[in-house]
Formats: structure tokens, sequence, C-alpha cells
């Protein structure tokens, strides 16, 4: 998995599900495997697994919300972003937060 | 999306010159329309929503929300306004002219609540916001955001 994310605003009913579908097709257009989870109005949808999110290089975090059980991803890279920019920018998010996670990588 | 959205739940070239005057027009309407018991606790959550960040869109949309018990049904108000307004942040800087409301009870029919979101991730493309912009009348309106009820 090239990266898992996880979208959430503060009523869960318009710019979570929007950021996570952007995401989604943002992440098919570059070819990359990604799972993206909605922490909303209707509760955890599309909640990645343990495995998912152990074989993930990365999780996205596309909210200022405090998110739900992030102990599944203890040891990876998170990155914060704010989610407006996932809906307006997705794939430029999705390359910034790559490149940086692969510069980290590198550096260890 | 039958009760959710129907033709009365339209409102085109409407005069309204504020982010806090069309707040207060959704929650008059929304009462007058038998959508929630008391105008005033929805203009109030419909303000709160916007106290924690801006719900403008992109392309002059905005989609103003309000999660509160005296909503009796999930319900979803258009508004296309006369002029466009410069209080009302987006993240792409255009200014809003078209007001997509979604107003849900608390404990609300998780149905209601995903054609909701399936109805706002709609917007996610570009050219349906654009198809959005020509619609000119109730019917149109009414058409395009009934077929829109599909994920594209």
């Amino acid at each position: 998995m090239d990266f898992v994310a996880i979208t959430s605003c503060p009523a869960g009913l318009a710019h979570t599900p929007m950021a996570a579908k952007a995401l989604e097709n943002a992440a098919k257009e570059l070819g990359l495997e990604a799972k993206i989870e909605q922490q909303g109005a209707m509760g955890l949808k599309n909640e990645i697994t343990l495995d998912e999110a152990k074989s993930a290089k990365f999780l996205l975090i596309g909210s200022d919300q405090k998110i739900e059980k992030m102990g599944r991803f203890e040891g990876k890279p998170v990155l914060r972003v704010d989610i407006n920019m996932c809906i307006k920018k997705p794939k430029l998010v999705i390359e910034k937060c790559t490149k940086a996670v692969d510069a980290k990588l590198r550096e260890q | 999306m039958t009760n959710i959205f129907t033709r009365e739940n339209i409102f085109l070239n409407e005069d309204l010159n504020s982010k806090d005057e069309v707040l207060l027009f959704l929650s008059k309407k929304a009462e007058q329309l038998a959508i929630v018991d008391d105008y005033s606790k929805v203009y109030k959550a419909f303000n709160n929503r916007e106290l924690e960040s801006s719900t403008g869109m992109q392309d002059g949309i905005a989609m103003p929300h309000a999660l509160n018990d005296s909503v009796k049904h999930a319900s979803i108000i258009y508004i296309k306004l006369k002029n466009k307004l410069n209080d009302w942040d987006t993240f792409d800087e255009t200014k809003v002219n078209k007001i997509i409301a979604m107003l849900v009870p608390v404990n609300g029919e998780k149905e209601h609540l995903q054609i909701l979101a399936e109805f706002a991730v709609s917007l996610i493309n570009e050219e349906k916001r654009q198809r959005l912009e020509r619609c000119a009348t109730i019917d149109e309106v009414y058409n395009f955001l009934n077929l829109n009820n599909v994920e594209g």
C-alpha cells in the first residue's frame, strides 16, 4: 500500500466524504494504491485495518480534528493537511506528502 | 431524494447581501417549509459551523450545514443569489452566489446521511459545478440536483 489517509471535519457531512473521494480519485490517477477512511457523521467508513496500516508507507490526515484509533499507525510517518487542500488540490497534496516521506526515509 | 429536496426548497434570484443574511433566510425558510421546529436554533447551528471553518467551496458554491435537534427531517435547500457575496471565504477565492444548505437531524437515518454525502461528493466534479451555475429555472435546478445524486 502506498499510503493510507483519514479525512474528518467538524460535522462530518460534506467535507469529509468530498476530501475522501478527491484523494481516492487522485491516487488512482497517480497510479498509487491507497485506502481512504472517513471519520464523519456516519462513524468510521472504509475503516483501515491494522494490516493495511502496517503495510502503508505513511498516513495522510486531511483534518484539524481529533482522529480516532491512532494506535493502528504507531511508528508510521503522519502528515496533517488542511482538508480544503485535499478537496482543492488532491494530487498536489499526495505528491508533496510522498516526497516529504521519501526524503525523510532517505535521511534515516 | 424524495423529501430531502423538493421544488419548494429552491430559491432563485434572491437579493441577499451577506453570509448572515443568507443563513437567516435559510433558517426562516426551513421553518416555513416545516423542516425545522425553531428557526433560531438552526440559525445558531449554521453559525457555529461557520465559526469552525467557512463552508465556502469552489466556483462560487457554499455548503453551509446545520446538525441540530430542531431539524425534523434531512433536507437540502438551494439558493442562487442575484449578486455575489464578499464575506464568505471559499478555497478558490471565488465569491459565493450559489448556496446548497444541508439540514440534518441529530440521530438522522444513515441512508439520508449517505445521500447528502454522495451529493457533496458529486460536486468535486468541476464540470458539474459549472453546469449548476448555468441552471436558470427551478426545474433545471431540480432536475440537475436530483440527477446529480449519483456519484460521478
